[in-house]
């Protein structure tokens, strides 16, 4: 049985002014897969993330996200969780989780409560009133909440401190199921490289290295942070 | 329709700082305004409460764009734009917001106003002219709210299609945003033009001369008003919505 890809990006580059973002980029995911986006700042990790999640538009290439275009139908099967900052502050957190499970038919209110207990997040705050931290661990409440088949997380270890980072690894491994994917990315390898199945090494839009996770480390005899080091020395 | 209304109440709540403040600020100038009753002359305190209502216009237009500016400065465009909903949800929930800021504002001016403006009339309205003008405003007010809001509603796509061209622009924004409202409000003016001859056909509104009332004439007179310029607005307001929506969609980058 031939497997359908849940994501295929062909040939897709994307140029800001003079700066080169993504540059003529193939990438393949299948269902069932935990896909390590590694690369320092600026290699275009954000910025295929952003095409996939429908927003921002390639200069060239096509994306499809289990064969949509990226759009509305795409958005509803995908959650995606930004880089940045960019929660309504003047909402509670209990408001913030009540305003997007409105839009999603996948989202799971049980789900929900559980991972709010376990980021030790208080309903009732005021998310202006939250710690930076607190508001990525919000954000990706709000995406792992959902029972989407494609999860884009954009750097979810940043502002999270470095006692907390296993344990929203962990988070992310707990809410994952057979058949759903999820791309991670990230240049904080350390504490997520246990998770991944495969990962893609981008260094000015283009891919440096890929590969299954345990054939890298069994190739080059050393972890993917190790590894991470040497492909960006 | 439940993704509308909830990206409705969003807006509104996003913008509730300026829903609240500005009507209190309105009704405390009002309220300044009748302390002055005594010492300043009547007809200076009877007509400034106008004055709200003609900030009103810009007020629209700064809501409007305010509308999309704010999203982009915190970032909460990307949770906005990873939502499954179409641009043109969005782009609905925001001009409906700005038209009910703007309704609010315009009320809380008018009911506050109102008693200082009414000064300016003799006390003592005759009974049968009091009732010419109740029924005169039956008529002209609906009528007359319907091409108030239309202006604004287009005028607030305008500014809105004004802003998404200028993020096409990225950091040139601030030079492209004005070029692109001045020639959008062009283009509304001369397609608008096209239409109105187009439009000739479409029966006058009619309205009731309420001047000639208080000038003590208990005969109405009617007055005749082409609706051809308000319905050119519309189309073209519709077609700016349109063009507003695709870009957001498929053009403008987060």
């Amino acid at each position: 049985m031939v497997m359908v890809p849940l994501l295929t990006t062909t040939g897709i580059s994307k140029r800001y002014g003079r700066t080169r973002a993504l540059d003529n980029l193939d990438l393949e995911l299948e269902p069932g897969c935990i896909l390590g986006l590694l690369g320092p700042n600026g290699s275009g990790k954000s910025t295929l993330l952003k095409i996939v999640a429908g927003l921002t538009r390639p200069d060239a290439g096509e994306v499809r996200v289990l064969g949509l275009k990226p759009g509305p139908a795409a958005r509803a099967r995908l959650a995606y969780l930004p880089e940045v900052d960019c929660l309504y502050r003047d909402l509670t957190v209990a408001g913030t989780l009540a305003y997007v499970s409105t839009f999603f038919a996948d989202w799971s209110p049980a789900r929900a409560v559980e991972l709010l207990e376990f980021m030790d997040l208080n309903p009732r705050a005021v998310v202006g009133t939250l710690s930076r931290g607190m508001r990525a661990r919000l954000k990706l409440v709000l995406a792992l909440a959902r029972d989407a088949a494609l999860f884009l997380l954009d750097e979810p270890l940043a502002g999270i401190d470095p006692r907390s980072r296993a344990r929203i690894v962990e988070a992310c491994i707990r809410q994952y199921k057979d058949g759903q994917s999820m791309i991670i990315s990230t240049h904080e390898v350390l504490h997520a490289e246990g998770a991944f199945d495969r990962v893609v090494f981008l260094e000015a839009g283009r891919v440096k290295l890929a590969g299954a996770a345990e054939e890298l480390r069994r190739r080059h005899n050393c972890s993917l942070e190790a590894l991470f080091g040497e492909v960006y020395a | 329709m439940s993704h509308l209304w909830t990206l409705y109440r969003r807006e509104l709540g996003a913008s509730r700082a300026f829903v609240i403040t500005v009507p209190c600020l309105i009704g405390l100038w009002n309220l300044f305004l009748f302390s002055r009753l005594n010492s300043w002359p009547l007809l200076v305190v009877g007509r400034l409460p106008i004055v709200p209502l003609l900030l009103a216009i810009p007020w629209a237009a700064i809501a409007s764009m305010q509308a999309w500016r704010r999203p982009w400065q915190d970032n909460t465009i990307y949770l906005a734009r990873s939502l499954p909903v179409a641009a043109w949800s969005l782009l609905l929930a925001k001009t409906l917001a700005v038209l009910t800021e703007v309704t609010l504002y315009a009320t809380v001016a008018v009911l506050t106003g109102l008693p200082l403006i009414a000064r300016l009339f003799p006390s003592e309205v005759e009974a049968p002219t009091r009732s010419i003008l109740l029924a005169a405003g039956w008529i002209n007010v609906p009528q007359l709210l319907f091409v108030v809001f239309v202006l604004l509603a287009a005028g607030s796509v305008t500014v809105q299609m004004a802003y998404l061209v200028g993020r096409l622009a990225h950091r040139w924004l601030p030079l492209v945003l004005p070029l692109a409202l001045v020639l959008s409000t062009w283009c509304l003016i001369r397609i608008g033009t096209v239409l109105n001859a187009m439009l000739a056909w479409v029966p006058p509104l009619v309205l009731r001369d309420v001047a000639t009332v208080a000038r003590g004439v208990h005969q109405v007179r009617p007055i005749y008003l082409s609706p051809a310029p308000v319905l050119s607005t519309l189309v073209v307001g519709v077609l700016y919505f349109c063009l507003a929506a695709w870009l957001l969609e498929r053009q403008v980058d987060v």
